[in-house]
């Protein structure tokens, strides 16, 4: 394919043109560290983004479903999720057979088993309340959770400022530390904890936590399933069970083909954010338009050099196709070099480019009120992007010498050689 | 690639002396960029093994034209050419690339060398267009003829650092490294002087003698003709003279 004249007539055509081959080489990895440093910056906005969405949700979610008797009026609402709608007869003696999944365990059991794209399965048992002390009243989500099972949902335990989590007793409580300071409590003291419908319970202090979610930090009461399940008049149901998944982008899918098995409902966190989906796939299509134009760019910049390459070779593609070279020689001279410009090029701009990524990643951003320091850039580099990236710059090199190849193939040598 | 010769073919003294290894038959050239030119109006010829062969003419008479024509560099517009044999005028480019660098050995009028390459890669450089092992057969040889030339201790420099006529040298020896069966040269000497020149064509009667390979070279000095066992005088695109 590439014979030993082609090679060396391209590596020495470009030692010696050492001024355009060092431009060529500057330009390409100034393209590929510019693809690489924006491409790993918006992924990382993008993985924050949806971390920061997901990192304290069940990414599915089961829950009992509706089976209040609803008014004609209002057949309209149906489907629609149960927070406090205006239901027809009495609420409160509707309220424990509405929010009851009888047989959770064997649920649980299934979901368990259901594959490896499952992270975690948290039943619970929860609903709104509130944190009450003198007069300070707070609203607040209530949870009773098997704290082992819930971690795999929210982090709580390796953010633990004080105290404990996973060994909870019953009585005990463990606290968001934002919470606690609103409510000007901390670890021993006893907070009342009353539910919507108004039963309340004195329960202590044992755990704060900081999970870095405001939403869980300011607002969140955890405690055993147990008191959960008495508090919310449960008996022995839960009312929830969230579940982590391995891919959060696949939640959806997970959530159908439970759907198919689970007789409640069954939603994903994708459905409760559409938005949020499709501003992530605009900006992941901004971002291919940025690497598009890039592309482009460098593109033109390596077949303009390549083709003043050409053009100050023009007597010694002559002379080499008059000694017998053929076209296919001639043009893999030309292709060599735009493929040892680019990978050179790809190269220098993927080790520079992950040095930079990494160099940033390195510069801390200003403290969080608990003392948590993040980085300042969040980036996301994974080797697929710096070996795809290096793949396109060659797979542009190539192309981009056609060109210039193609014309050096058909030069002319009689008229080369009697302008010599 | 596709040559059928191995590296090591003989070279063509050892075949019979008076081989014909290139015929032309009727050869006629027009240039038609703008207004039609007929530059040769009809050429027969025979170059034979062994030949030292001289084409003389005015300027302007087709000599560049028919040496082009013969080194398959150009095409004629109609009339056959047979080179070992075999037709021409119905090969394609790459067809006649891989003719030319298998019988055919030029040398240019002004050096021609390629100023990235050392002396010895340039002799070597037809043999690489060839193939590898091409290459490494003519190494010795190349070598070896660079000496004969005196410049077996420039072997590694650049050819960019060499005289006029040093270059001159390594442009000849680079047309014999790949053992051609005809050296075309068109006005070899042109750019030198007088002393140079003479042991230019010193070298090129030396290697004709030694290896039989044809010889068939331009040019206007009248001194050089008497190195040629043979003259062929071109006059208005026809053979007028052909005596040896
Ligand atoms: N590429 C060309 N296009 C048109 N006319 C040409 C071309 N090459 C040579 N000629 C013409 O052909 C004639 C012969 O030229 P050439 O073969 O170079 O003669 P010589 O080498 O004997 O001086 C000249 O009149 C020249 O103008
Ligand atoms: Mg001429």
């Amino acid at each position: 394919m590439v014979d030993r004249l082609s090679w060396s007539v391209a590596w020495r055509g470009l030692v010696r043109s050492k001024r355009l081959t060092a431009l060529t080489l500057v330009v390409l990895s100034v393209s590929v560290i510019l693809v690489i440093f924006l491409t790993a910056l918006i992924d990382g906005l993008e993985r924050d983004l949806v971390e920061e969405t997901t990192g304290a949700i069940a990414h599915v979610l089961i829950e009992p479903r509706e089976r209040e008797p609803i008014a004609w009026w209002e057949q309209a609402a149906r489907g629609a999720r149960d927070e406090g709608p205006l239901y027809l007869g009495e609420r409160t003696t509707l309220t424990s057979k509405k929010g009851a999944i009888n047989n959770w365990q064997r649920w649980s059991r299934l979901i368990d088993a259901f594959g490896p794209e499952i992270r975690g399965v948290s039943p619970a048992a929860e609903g709104q309340g509130f944190t009450i002390r003198g007069e300070k009243r707070e609203a607040v989500r209530l949870y009773g959770v098997e704290p082992r099972r819930y971690d795999q949902l929210v982090p709580i335990q390796d953010n633990l400022v004080e105290g404990r989590f996973y060994e909870l007793g019953p009585g005990e409580i463990t606290i968001g530390y934002r919470l606690a300071e609103t409510m000007g409590v901390g670890l021993g003291d006893r907070l009342k904890v009353n539910t919507a419908e108004g039963t309340g319970r004195s329960m202590r202090i044992v755990g704060l936590f900081d999970t870095g979610f405001g939403g869980v930090d300011n607002a969140t009461v955890l405690m055993r399933l147990g008191d959960g399940q008495s508090l919310l008049g449960l008996g022995s149901s839960v009312n929830a069970i969230g579940i982590e998944v391995e891919n959060v982008f696949q939640a959806n899918r997970v959530a159908e083909q439970l759907q198919r098995q689970i007789p409640y409902t069954v939603t994903s966190w994708i459905a409760d954010n559409e938005r949020l989906l499709r501003a992530l796939e605009g900006q992941g299509r901004s971002s291919d338009l940025i690497i598009f134009f890039t592309a482009v760019a460098a593109a033109f910049a390596i077949a303009s050099i390549l083709i003043v390459l050409v053009t100050n070779k023009l007597q010694e593609i002559g002379i080499l196709k008059a000694m017998g070279a053929t076209r296919h020689q001639i043009r893999a001279v030309f292709a060599l070099q735009g493929a040892l410009l680019s990978l050179a090029g790809g190269a220098l701009g993927a080790t520079v480019g992950v040095g930079v990524v990494r160099l940033l990643s390195t510069v801390q951003g200003p403290p969080t009120a608990s003392g948590r320091a993040e980085p300042l850039f969040s980036f996301e580099l994974g080797p697929e992007l710096v070996v795809g990236t290096v793949v396109g710059a060659v797979l542009i090199g190539l192309v981009a010498s056609l060109v210039p190849a193609r014309r050096a193939s058909h030069v002319n040598p009689i008229a080369v050689i009697q302008n010599g | 690639m596709a040559d059928t010769t191995s590296p090591n073919r003989p070279h063509q003294a050892d075949v019979e002396a008076t081989d014909t290894i290139l015929r032309l038959e009727d050869i006629r050239k027009t240039y038609t960029n703008g207004v039609a030119e007929e530059v040769l109006f009809g050429i027969d010829l025979e170059v034979n093994t062994g030949d030292f062969a001289v084409l003389i003419g005015k300027s302007g008479s087709g000599k560049t034209t028919l040496l082009n024509i013969i080194g398959l560099l150009d095409t004629p517009t109609s009339g056959r050419l047979f080179l070992d044999g075999r037709e021409t005028s119905t090969l394609d480019e790459d067809e006649r690339a891989r003719l030319r660098r298998e019988y055919i050995g030029f040398i240019f009028q002004s050096h021609l060398l390629l100023p990235d390459f050392n002396v010895l890669e340039n002799v070597l450089m037809p043999c690489r267009i060839r193939g590898k092992a091409y290459e490494e057969a003519a190494h010795d040889r190349a070598v070896e003829m660079l000496q004969m030339v005196d410049l077996g201790e420039k072997i590694q420099a650049p050819v960019t650092k060499l005289s006029g006529g040093q270059q001159q040298r390594v442009a000849t020896v680079r047309a014999f490294a790949n053992a051609p069966t005809v050296v075309l040269a068109d006005e070899p000497t042109g750019s030198l002087d007088s002393k140079t020149s003479q042991a230019v064509m010193r070298l090129m009667r030396d290697i004709n003698q030694e290896t039989g390979t044809a010889f068939l070279m331009v040019t206007h000095d009248p001194e050089l003709t008497d190195y040629a066992d043979r003259v062929i005088e071109l006059r208005d695109g026809r053979v007028a003279s052909d005596t040896t």
